[in-house]
C-alpha cells in the first residue's frame, strides 16, 4: 500500500517536472516581449529595468533553475500583470473554482441519480427513452452556448439571477448548472448501465426474495455503482477544468479558469507557470485520493490490498 | 410419515411459467406442475440443467424476472394463493415465511454491506423490534447454527470469508425469520464434498429440529437421497414422476428416473459395470416436441409417445408418473440403497 | 438407440450452422434493427449531405458581405424575409449559409483529427502490446501526463503562438488524442492475446497474421468505431469553445465559434445569430451521440438488451 503511495507520488511529481518544461519551452516560443506586455508604453531604458528586475535577461537555463528553486520553496514569483505574490493570487482564484465545481458536481448528481435509477427501473420504457433522450441531449449542447441561452432566459428575460459575478450562491447557480450539462449526460448513462448490472446480480434477487423493500434494494444498488461513478467523475476532471475556463469567461467569474485565459493572453509567464503546477498538483493528488478512496469503500479491494 | 390428514402448508397447482422473448417465441420453462408440502417434509426437485428446477423455485415466491411470466396455475400458502396478493402482502411472506438460499454464496450477499447489517435489515422489514432486540436477535439466531463468534461475524463482510462458510451463514439468514418453508436452489453445487455434507446436515437438523418444510433443488440425485423424504422428477419444464423417495428410487416407473438413478455411480454396486449414461441431450426448450417431451431420449419409447403428450397418471394415493408405458424396474437388482 | 444418434448429430451440425451464420449477420441485423443507430446515422448522414453539397443547398456566398441587410431576423419573424430563412449577421452574411459551411469545417476538422490519432494511436497500441518493455513504460507516461495535465492551458499556449489554421487544430486535437487510441488497442491486444479461443485457434495452428485479423480486429474495431465517433463529438464542441472565446480560425471563416463569438455582441437584439449555431450542433451531435450511444451496446454486450 504504502509502496503504491510513493510510487504514485514520484509518478506525480515526474508529471509535474515534464509539464513546467514543457510550458516553459512553449513561453520562449511566444512572440514578442513579455517586458513589453508589462509595460507597453515604457522606453528602452525601462524595458531593460523591466527585464532585469523579473530576471528575463539572464539566460533560458537559469530561468528554469531558479524556478525550480523558487518553487520548491512554495514561491512562484510575481505577477507581470497583477504586480502580486503568484501564490496569493492563486490562494484568492482557486477556491472559487471549487465552489463552482463542487456546484456543478452536487447539481449533476441530484439531477442524474434519480434519472438514472429511473430508466434502469424502466428499462426499455417509455421513460427510458425520455430519460436517454435528455441525457444525450446535455451531451450534444455546448456548454458554453448553454451558459449563453441561460443569461439570455434566466437573467435578461426573466432576472432571476445575476448575468454574471461573483458573490452570492446566486451568482454560482447559472455557472454550476451549465457547467453540470456534461457530467449530467455521462453520470446518467453510466448509473443506468450500472444500475441494470448491478440489478440483474445475485445479491439483490437474493434481497428481493428476502422481502426488503424496494427502496432499500435501489439503495442497495446505488451503493454498488458508487465506486465506478468516482472513476468517471476523476477521468471528466479536465473537461470540467476546461468547461470552467469558457463558463467563468462568460459569466465573468473570478476562477482560476478566467485567470488562466486572461494569464495566457498577457504574456504573465510566472502565473502561467504558477497555475499549471496548481492544476496538475490538484489533479494527481485527487487521482491518488480518489484510488485510495476505493480501499474505504469498498471491502474486496481493501482486502486485497492488505 | 407425517399424518396424511395434516394439512398442506404449500400447494402448487397447475404452475405454468413461461418465457416471452423478444423474438415472439414462448419458452415453456415451467409447463403444468404441481406438488404440495407438509409441515417437516422436504421435497427434492430434481432435474438436469434446464429443466425448469429454479424458475420453479422463483415462481414459488412469485418473483420471476421479466420476461418471464406466471400464465396460469395457483400457489397456496396455507390456504391463500400468492399469486393474487399484492406486492406488499408478497413482500410480508418473503423472507419471514418462505425464505430462498442461492446457488452461488458467494455472488448472493451484497458485496460492500457488513453481513450483520444484511441480517439487520432482513429481521427489521419483517419485524417491529427494535433496533437492540433485532441486533440481539441476528447474534443469536447465527450462534443457534453453531458459529462460535457470531459478532465477528455481525462486522464482517462477505468477502472476508470462504464461499463454503458463506453458505452456512446463508442458512442463518434464511431461518432469521423462523421461516415455515425454506428453498434450497442447488445449495452445495458450488462447493467441495466436505461443506456439501455439512450443509446438507444443518439443513436437515432445520427439518427434524424446528419442523421447517424445505424445497431442495438439486441436480445431484446423492443430495436428494440424503436428505429428502418426497421427490419430484423435472424434464423439459414438465413432471416426470413424483413420489415418496423411498417407493421411487425403489421402484421407478419412469424411463427417465430410471436413467438418472442409473447413471449415479454407486460404490456399493454389486457388479462393477460401465456408467450408464442417458443417450442425447436436454431438449431445446423452444421447440418441444408435440408428444412426450422425453421420447427422443427414450429407451422405451413407442408410437403414442410421438404424438400424444402423457398425462401426470395417478398410480397411488402418493406416486404420480407421466408416461404412456410405465415400466416396471426394481432398483434392488442393480443397487443396494 | 442408433436413430437417435442420428438425429442428435444432425441437430448438432445445424446448430453450428445457425450459429456460423449467426456470428455473420449478427452485426447487419443489429446495425439494421436497432432503431438508435438508425435515427443516429440517418440525423449524421443528413448533416454530413448538407455539409458536403452546400453550394447545392445554399446559393449565398458565406463571405459576401451586405451591409443594407445587417441583422435580419429569421423569415417567420417581422421582417424577415425568405431570402435569408434564418436571417443575417452582423455584416449581413446569411446566416443559415454560414452555418452550413461553418459545420463542413467542424466535421472535416474532427474526421482529419480522429484519422490521424487512430492510425498513430493504433500503431503504437499494436507495437506496445506486441512487444511490451521499455516503450510502454512511455506510453504509460504519456498517459500519465495526459491525466496530469491542464490541457486546455496548453491549448490556449500554442494557439496564442500559433496561427490557428485548420492544420493546425487538427494536428492539437491528434496530439491530444492519440494515447487514449493507444492504450485502448494496447489494452485489448493483451487481453485477447492470452484469451482462452486465441490460444485454441493458435494450438490449431492458425498464424500471427491469421490470429490479428480475424480476433483481435474484430475486437478493436468496434471499439474504435466507438471511440473515434465521441471524440468527433467532444473535437465539434471543442472548436466551437476556442472559436468562441477567439482562439479558432480568425473571424471572416464561417466556423459555429465564430458565428457564436459574433451573436454574442448582439445577444439582447438578435438572438437568432447566436442561437442557430447552437442548434446545428445540438443536431449534429444528438446523431453522432446517438449512434454512438448505441454502438456502445453492441460493443460492450453487458448493456445489450437480453434475450
Amino acid at each position: 500500500m504504502k509502496q503504491i503511495i510513493i510510487k504514485r507520488l514520484i509518478i506525480g511529481l515526474f508529471v509535474i517536472l515534464v509539464v513546467t518544461m514543457l510550458t516553459f519551452a512553449l513561453l520562449q516560443l511566444f512572440p514578442g516581449d513579455p517586458a513589453k506586455m508589462i509595460a507597453p508604453w515604457a522606453g528602452e531604458e525601462t524595458l531593460i529595468e523591466i527585464r532585469k528586475s523579473f530576471g528575463l535577461d539572464s539566460p533560458f537555463h537559469i530561468q528554469v533553475l531558479k524556478f525550480y528553486q523558487d518553487a520548491l520553496k512554495g514561491d512562484f514569483g510575481e505577477s507581470f500583470f497583477y504586480r502580486e505574490e503568484v501564490r496569493t493570487l492563486l490562494f484568492s482564484y482557486f477556491p472559487r473554482t471549487i465552489y463552482l465545481t463542487l456546484g456543478a458536481l452536487l447539481m449533476a448528481l441530484v439531477i442524474s441519480i434519480p434519472l438514472g435509477v429511473l430508466s434502469a427501473l424502466n428499462r426499455d420504457s417509455f421513460i427510458d427513452r425520455i430519460v436517454l433522450f435528455i441525457s444525450i441531449t446535455s451531451q450534444s449542447l455546448p456548454n458554453f452556448w448553454l451558459a449563453l441561452m441561460f443569461i439570455l432566459f434566466f437573467a435578461v428575460k426573466l432576472g432571476l439571477f445575476p448575468a454574471g459575478g461573483y458573490g452570492s450562491w446566486q451568482h454560482l447557480f447559472l455557472p454550476s448548472f451549465a457547467l453540470a450539462c456534461t457530467l449530467i449526460a455521462t453520470f446518467i448513462r453510466s448509473i443506468r448501465s450500472m444500475m441494470i448490472d448491478v440489478l440483474e446480480q445475485d445479491f439483490i434477487k437474493a434481497s428481493e426474495a428476502r422481502g426488503i423493500p424496494r427502496l432499500y434494494i435501489i439503495k442497495k444498488g446505488l451503493r454498488n455503482t458508487f465506486v465506478p461513478l468516482l472513476t468517471l467523475f476523476t477521468m471528466q476532471l479536465g473537461y470540467m477544468l476546461g468547461g470552467a475556463v469558457v463558463i467563468e469567461f462568460i459569466f465573468n467569474y473570478p476562477g482560476i479558469g478566467l485567470l488562466a485565459m486572461q494569464a495566457v493572453l498577457r504574456r504573465d509567464y510566472p502565473l502561467i507557470q504558477g497555475l499549471v503546477v496548481l492544476i496538475s498538483t490538484v489533479f494527481i493528488i485527487l487521482n491518488l485520493l480518489v484510488d485510495l478512496s476505493y480501499t474505504y469503500l469498498d471491502p474486496r479491494i481493501r482486502k486485497e490490498e492488505l | 410419515m407425517p399424518n396424511n390428514d395434516q394439512k398442506n402448508l404449500l400447494d402448487v397447482k397447475n404452475l405454468k411459467t413461461h418465457f416471452f422473448l423478444n423474438n415472439g417465441q414462448i419458452l415453456r420453462a415451467v409447463d403444468g406442475i404441481s406438488f404440495s408440502l407438509k409441515k417437516g417434509e422436504c421435497l427434492g426437485i430434481v432435474g438436469e440443467s434446464g429443466s425448469g428446477k429454479s424458475v420453479t423455485s422463483r415462481s414459488i415466491l412469485n418473483c420471476v424476472e421479466s420476461p418471464g411470466k406466471i400464465v396460469d396455475g395457483e400457489i397456496l400458502y396455507e390456504g391463500r394463493n400468492l399469486l393474487t396478493m399484492s406486492e406488499k402482502e408478497l413482500r410480508k411472506i418473503r423472507g419471514s415465511d418462505i425464505s430462498l438460499i442461492f446457488q452461488n454464496p458467494t455472488t448472493a450477499l451484497d458485496p460492500l454491506q457488513k453481513i450483520g447489517d444484511q441480517f439487520f435489515e432482513t429481521l427489521k422489514a419483517h419485524s417491529s423490534y427494535n433496533n437492540t432486540v433485532i441486533k440481539e436477535k441476528v447474534l443469536e439466531t447465527i450462534k443457534s447454527l453453531g458459529f462460535e463468534k457470531p459478532e465477528v461475524i455481525y462486522e464482517s463482510y462477505p468477502c472476508d470469508f470462504s464461499p463454503g462458510y458463506i453458505q452456512r451463514i446463508m442458512i442463518a439468514l434464511a431461518i432469521l425469520c423462523k421461516p415455515k418453508i425454506v428453498i434450497a436452489d442447488e445449495p452445495t453445487t458450488t462447493l467441495g464434498v466436505t461443506i456439501q455434507s455439512q450443509i446438507l446436515s444443518m439443513l436437515d437438523r432445520l427439518r427434524t429440529e424446528l419442523g421447517t418444510s424445505i424445497i431442495m433443488i438439486t441436480h445431484d440425485f446423492g443430495v436428494i437421497a440424503q436428505v429428502s423424504t418426497k421427490v419430484m422428477v423435472m424434464y423439459g419444464g414438465q413432471c416426470m414422476e413424483y413420489g415418496p423417495k423411498k417407493d421411487l428410487f425403489l421402484e421407478p416407473k419412469h424411463p427417465y428416473t430410471i436413467g438418472l438413478i442409473r447413471s449415479v455411480p454407486l460404490i456399493e454396486a454389486r457388479t462393477i459395470k460401465k456408467l450408464y449414461t442417458i443417450p442425447g441431450s436436454p431438449p431445446e426448450m423452444i421447440n418441444l416436441p408435440s408428444g412426450c417431451v422425453f421420447a427422443s431420449r427414450c429407451e422405451y419409447v413407442g408410437k403414442k409417445c410421438l404424438t400424444e403428450k402423457p398425462p401426470l397418471k395417478k398410480l397411488n394415493e402418493e406416486r404420480y408418473c407421466s408416461c404412456h408405458y410405465p415400466v416396471e424396474f426394481n432398483t434392488r437388482d442393480e443397487i443396494i440403497i | 438407440m442408433n436413430l437417435d444418434t442420428n438425429i442428435d448429430n444432425n441437430t448438432l451440425l445445424k446448430k453450428d450452422n445457425i450459429n456460423f451464420k449467426g456470428k455473420l449477420s449478427r452485426w447487419y441485423r443489429f446495425l439494421l434493427t436497432n432503431k438508435g443507430i438508425f435515427f443516429g446515422s440517418l440525423i449524421t448522414f443528413i448533416v454530413i449531405f448538407c455539409v458536403v453539397f452546400a453550394p447545392l443547398v445554399t446559393t449565398y456566398d458565406p463571405l459576401k458581405q451586405d451591409i443594407t441587410k445587417r441583422l435580419t431576423p429569421p423569415m417567420w419573424q417581422d421582417g424577415g424575409s425568405i431570402e435569408h430563412i434564418l436571417g443575417t449577421d452582423s455584416m449581413g452574411r446569411d446566416l443559415l449559409t454560414r452555418i452550413i459551411y461553418g459545420g463542413r469545417f467542424s466535421l472535416l476538422l474532427g474526421l482529419t483529427s480522429v484519422l490521424i490519432a487512430l492510425m498513430v494511436g493504433t500503431l503504437f497500441g499494436l507495437i506496445t502490446g506486441y512487444y511490451g518493455g521499455f516503450l510502454e513504460n512511455i506510453l504509460m507516461r504519456i498517459v500519465d501526463i495526459q491525466l496530469g495535465f491542464p490541457f486546455i492551458i496548453l491549448v490556449v499556449i500554442i494557439l496564442s503562438i500559433a496561427e490557428p489554421t485548420f492544420w493546425v487544430l487538427s494536428a492539437l486535437f491528434s496530439l491530444l488524442l492519440w494515447p487514449g487510441y493507444a492504450r485502448v488497442v494496447r489494452s485489448i491486444l493483451l487481453s485477447e492475446k492470452s484469451a482462452a479461443y486465441v490460444l485454441a485457434a493458435k494450438s490449431l495452428g492458425a498464424s500471427d497474421f491469421r490470429i490479428i485479423i480475424i480476433y483481435i480486429a474484430r475486437n478493436i474495431i468496434p471499439s474504435m468505431l466507438l471511440m473515434s465517433t465521441m471524440d468527433i463529438a467532444t473535437i465539434i464542441i471543442t472548436e466551437a469553445m476556442l472559436g468562441f472565446v477567439g482562439l479558432g480560425t480568425p473571424p471572416p471563416a464561417p466556423t459555429w465559434g465564430n458565428i457564436m463569438a459574433d451573436g454574442k455582441n448582439y445577444i439582447s437584439t438578435a438572438w437568432w445569430v447566436i442561437t442557430f449555431p447552437g442548434v446545428a450542433i445540438w443536431i449534429t451531435l444528438f446523431g453522432i451521440n446517438l449512434f454512438g450511444d448505441n454502438l456502445q451496446q453492441f460493443v460492450n454486450p453487458k448493456l445489450r438488451k437480453k434475450y
